[in-house]
């Protein structure tokens, strides 16, 4: 015994130790956090860069900028891109949220306000090589290819071990995206709390099994190989027309040939959208689940979560195969440097593109020979039976709670939040459920979100007459708009709408004349009284709409089911026969 | 001749002194602001919609012009605030019903109408006259004004247009100095009489568009069109608002198919023999040695100009000659080209040169033109008061200030004039080289979020 005490180092987690050994994810005096990007599973950081030197670029960029027209956001430097985040939120205050519900290790830090602070965010990550980003060494793949699904599950539980075991480091992403996120804290922080959940070994198994079952076969036996179809081949024109030009033993093999089918993995770019913090890691996970080689484009609204799943792979599983075929970018959309090499002929099997209608559209132009999967722009509606009126304010409140419900999902940014509340009556059944959704929009008060300044004008173009007798009621304690409520007697254009805690209800004489407004972009109707939405379901959905689900389980899911009418995973493979 | 009011009368004699040089801005900005308040006084006992909102914002009678900008600017979409379901229907009575929110009177037409253009015919008749623009979308905006406003609407611009046409140098010198005097001495009823009987009268007029019809830029060709010895229009029928919103949303029932088909064979299948008749036009002036007055939308020039070129003949029209545009590139913008390459073009198919070419901008909400002078700016007629707000529509102050262009404009007087537009500008009150005094638009855009958000694309189309 030397008889000093002994003193244990801390033990710092791979994760952690790794990122604060290259001054990554961390938010520096100059407002700067530095992002790793992964290209075919090997870590690239960003060269370093001053402050002055992103400031010059971006005066540069906001020169001319119109007071209406937003500041500029991303600006190339050197080898770096640079994103430029307005800071959001009043001062910070620590919570009872428990981290259960948030993810990471400290408490989460909820924002008091949701009002720009006047200070930027820098995230800077390193430039890329555009030819660096396909896979195009196909032989390159074949140990991915041939791996059996088990392996898949490995990965899945390495990442997920390794983000448990890196509880701060999962916390302090989640604090930064939070300094900039439009997403109400809450939202934010059961983003971060789904993690483990979606990384779950579980649900990749039932997804798969869901979603890519084929002739009585499951999903994991068809992606690991050929599997025998219980199906007999049926011959060709040709064989009949040449039936007497057989051999024997051609003729046979005709019938005793067992087809096989297989789910081949695909090389996926799936450029992503930031409306939900989570819409990168679904792709991301697609990607996985369907043993595929991809590359993940991060949206510039919430590259941070991406960024730390890409890290836990690095760290957690290195030498496995989805790891080393995986690439978690970001480049501005439009870069056509970057996209006239991805949307080249041959460099992608599949392109997922969800966002914008304009990058939608640019997307699908710009890839004609790619086979594309578009998640559009779309929106949700509920439709309210009129027995929802028959009971009492209870009653009623409830079935407000409900459609409530259906608007916020994702703070009503999501592509399946109810924008417009269809009421069966006149406009004083109408005028009465509106202040039931009202009453219960209030109850979301504890969970502000920020106004943008677009959002402020629409209000006000709303308020001063776009819809024709429509009554405007906007809940504003302390003069902040906090949810409004719309009575429009009359149809209106849906692009006035500005999707930001608003619904707008519309009375109809009956359920049914809703259908008339239903096409393929609406995603999801919900719909009171269960009875009804039985009865009106085939009539809606053969109207173009997705989801006909109860009201208030809009945002609810379900493993294996459809999104935008596709199941996603039997679209992303390529569907072999042998 | 129609006899305008004390107010509008001193604007419009301001306006022909500010475009012969010689403008008091101070005045103008008094008189201006006199006529808006006479019009807010008007809207709030007139006109419903504005009457409500007024109460809801507690603004009174004597509500201050900072007051009005700052709380009583309506969006231009009040113009197409009706349900489509409306137009769907052809529930005319029901139009009517929401024409009345925005408009200053009662009105009755008849309501056992087929088509809009039958409506917008039987509106006339009543003395309502509804101007209207088309989106992509297909919504059809109605900007409804009295005989009253209609004349100032379609006579009010001529005072100054005229006037820095000349300064432009598009008339000949004697004309212009004329005009220069004209315009600083004579009452804006005499200059108008005197611009009636000569006007234009040296030119031939080729318009690239429609004979008649309500439509937007149109209006503003039909009224060029009265001025001149003779005019071609590329399209010899009237535009037909029916057929502009059947092409975008489908569904017409027999009466609006065969308007649309009308359409189509006029515009369309007859493109190839109506540029023909223009080319033949076109080339009869330069083999007489007369003017002419080339004026549409910008893509119709390129598109005249391309004939020209794929004819093989290029056009070479006498001196003199002058080639207007307005109107943006709308849904042509995949033809877009710069403006230097247009005036390149123009000069090289008609062989007019780039200071005879001329730009205005305009919108069918206003009742003001803004002509583009040498130096690439819009000028702003000094009875127009602009306001530029940022995205939040607050007013941004400043001499420089970018942003969305609203207007508060006193010749609107049956219809709400106090307005928030889809355009973002550039607007700078610095002098202008060209001596022309006022404020300036240096460009114009359209406002982020005129086509909005997440739900754009095919969502611009749809009503819930």
């Amino acid at each position: 015994m030397s008889g000093f005490a002994y003193q244990a180092e801390p033990i710092v987690p791979p994760i952690q130790r790794l990122v604060d050994d290259h001054g990554w994810l961390a938010l520096d005096a100059d407002g700067i956090v530095r992002c790793p990007l992964l290209v075919h599973g090997a870590l690239i950081g960003p060269e370093p860069i001053t402050r002055s030197a992103i400031e010059r670029a971006f005066a540069a960029l906001d020169r001319g900028r119109g007071s209406a027209d937003p500041y500029a956001g991303y600006a190339r430097i050197g080898a770096c891109q640079v994103l430029r985040h307005a800071v959001i939120g009043g001062p910070s205050t620590e919570v009872d949220a428990p981290p259960a519900l948030s993810g990471g290790s400290a408490a989460p830090r909820r924002r008091k306000t949701m009002r720009p602070t006047g200070r930027w965010m820098y995230r800077v990550m390193p430039a890329l090589d555009p030819l660096a980003i396909p896979e195009r060494d196909l032989d390159a793949l074949a140990e991915l290819y041939a791996m059996p699904f088990a392996r898949v599950l490995d990965w899945l539980d390495a990442v997920r071990a390794a983000l448990a075991g890196d509880p701060d480091i999962v916390s302090r992403v989640r604090e930064l995206e939070r300094a900039t996120s439009e997403h109400p804290d809450a939202f934010l922080d059961a983003a971060f709390a789904a993690l483990p959940i979606l990384l779950d070994r579980e649900h990749a198994v039932r997804a798969v099994d869901a979603e890519l079952a084929h002739h009585g076969a499951t999903g994991r036996a068809l992606l690991d190989g050929w599997v025998a179809l219980d199906e007999r081949l049926q011959p060709g024109p040709a064989h009949l027309v040449g039936f007497n030009k057989m051999s024997d033993g051609f003729a046979r093999s005709l019938g005793t040939h067992v087809p096989t089918s297989r789910a081949m993995p695909t090389r996926q770019l799936h450029i992503t959208a930031g409306n939900s913090p989570l819409i990168p890691l679904f792709s991301l996970l697609r990607a996985v689940w369907t043993k595929s080689p991809c590359a993940i484009k991060l949206p510039s609204g919430a590259a941070l979560p991406g960024a730390l799943v890409a890290l836990a792979a690095h760290v957690a599983a290195p030498d496995h195969p989805l790891t080393r075929h995986l690439s978690v970018v970001y480049w501005r959309g439009g870069d056509d440097e970057l996209e006239r090499v991805a949307f080249a002929p041959g460099m992608f099997d599949r392109i997922v593109v969800w966002g914008e209608p304009d990058s939608v559209a640019s997307v699908k132009q710009r890839s004609r020979f790619t086979k594309v999967l578009c998640f559009n722009p779309r929106y949700g509606a509920s439709m309210i039976g009129r027995e929802a009126l028959a009971g009492d304010d209870a009653q009623l409140d409830d079935v407000a709670t409900r459609a409530v419900f259906d608007t916020m999902v994702e703070n009503q940014k999501a592509c399946i939040a109810s924008l417009v509340h269809y009421v069966e009556g006149d406009v004083a059944d109408a005028e009465r459920y509106a202040a039931a959704v009202a009453r219960a929009l209030a109850k979301w008060d504890d969970h502000p979100h920020p106004l943008l300044d677009r959002h402020r004008g629409q209000l006000r173009r709303l308020e001063r007459g776009l819809m024709m007798d429509a009554r405007v009621d906007y809940h504003a304690p302390g003069g902040e708009f906090r949810a409004g409520v719309v009575v429009a007697p009359n149809d209106f254009a849906i692009k006035d709408h500005p999707m930001c805690r608003l619904v707008v209800v519309r009375p109809v004489r009956a359920l049914a004349d809703c259908l008339g407004f239903l096409h393929h972009g609406v995603a999801t109707i919900g719909v009171y009284p269960e009875d009804r939405r039985l009865a009106l379901r085939d009539r809606i959905a053969a109207r173009g709409v997705s989801n006909i689900v109860p009201l208030g389980q809009s945002g609810c899911a379900a493993v294996g089911m459809a999104h935008d009418g596709m199941l996603v995973l039997s679209e992303l493979v390529d569907w072999k026969n042998g | 001749m129609t006899t305008w009011n004390r107010e509008h009368d001193l604007l419009l004699a301001e306006t022909m002194r500010w475009a012969s040089g010689v403008g008091d801005a101070a005045r103008a900005r008094e008189l201006r602001h006199a006529a808006l308040a006479m019009n807010h006084q008007r809207y709030l006992g007139r006109i419903p919609l504005y009457r409500d909102l007024a109460r809801r914002a507690h603004v009174g009678p004597d509500a201050s012009i900072e007051t009005l900008a700052a709380t009583m600017l309506l969006p231009d979409g009040i113009f197409k605030s009706y349900p489509q379901s409306y137009l769907d229907t052809r529930d005319f009575a029901a139009m009517n019903r929401w024409l009345r929110t925005i408009f200053d009177r009662d009105f009755a037409t008849r309501t056992d109408l087929a088509t809009i253009d039958e409506w917008l015919t039987a509106l006339g008749e009543h003395g309502v006259h509804a101007v209207y623009s088309s989106g992509t979308s297909g919504n059809l905006s109605f900007v409804p004004r009295d005989d009253y406003s209609w004349a100032l609407f379609r006579e009010g611009p001529l005072h100054y247009t005229m006037l820095l046409l000349a300064r432009l140098g598009v008339v000949g010198r004697w004309k212009a100095a004329v005009a220069k005097l004209a315009g600083r001495a004579l009452s804006p009823n005499r200059f108008q009489s005197i611009v009636d009987r000569l006007g234009l009268r040296d030119f031939d007029g080729v318009f690239l568009n429609f004979r008649g019809g309500n439509q937007g830029i149109q209006l503003v060709g039909h009224e060029l069109a009265t001025k001149v010895r003779r005019a071609t229009f590329l399209y010899p029928i009237d535009i037909s608002a029916t057929a502009l919103r059947t092409l975008a949303r489908g569904n017409p029932n027999a009466v609006e198919r065969a308007h649309t088909e009308a359409f189509l064979d006029a515009t369309v299948r007859q493109k190839d023999a109506n540029y023909v008749r223009v080319l033949d036009a076109l080339r009869t002036a330069a083999a007489d040695g007369q003017r002419v007055l080339v004026f549409g939308a910008p893509y119709l020039v390129k598109e005249l100009c391309d004939r020209i070129a794929a004819s093989g003949e290029r056009v070479k029209l006498p001196a003199g000659s002058v080639v207007g545009y307005g109107g943006g590139w709308k849904s042509f913008d995949g033809d877009k080209i710069s403006e230097p390459a247009l005036l390149s073009l123009i000069e090289r198919a008609m062989g007019i040169p780039p200071e005879m070419v001329v730009e205005a901008y305009s919108m069918t909400e206003i009742g003001a033109l803004m002509m583009k002078c040498e130096h690439k700016r819009f000028h702003v007629p000094p009875h127009l008061e602009t306001l530029v707000l940022d995205a939040a529509l607050e007013p941004v102050a400043g001499d420089d200030a970018a942003g969305i262009l609203a207007v508060m404009d006193p010749f609107a007087v049956s219809y709400p004039g106090f307005l928030i537009t889809g355009d973002a500008v550039v607007r700078t009150r610095r002098p202008c080289e060209c001596g022309l005094a006022g404020d300036t638009i240096l460009s114009v855009g359209r406002a982020a979020g005129a086509e909005l958000k997440g739900c754009g694309g095919i969502m611009a189309a749809v009503n819930a």
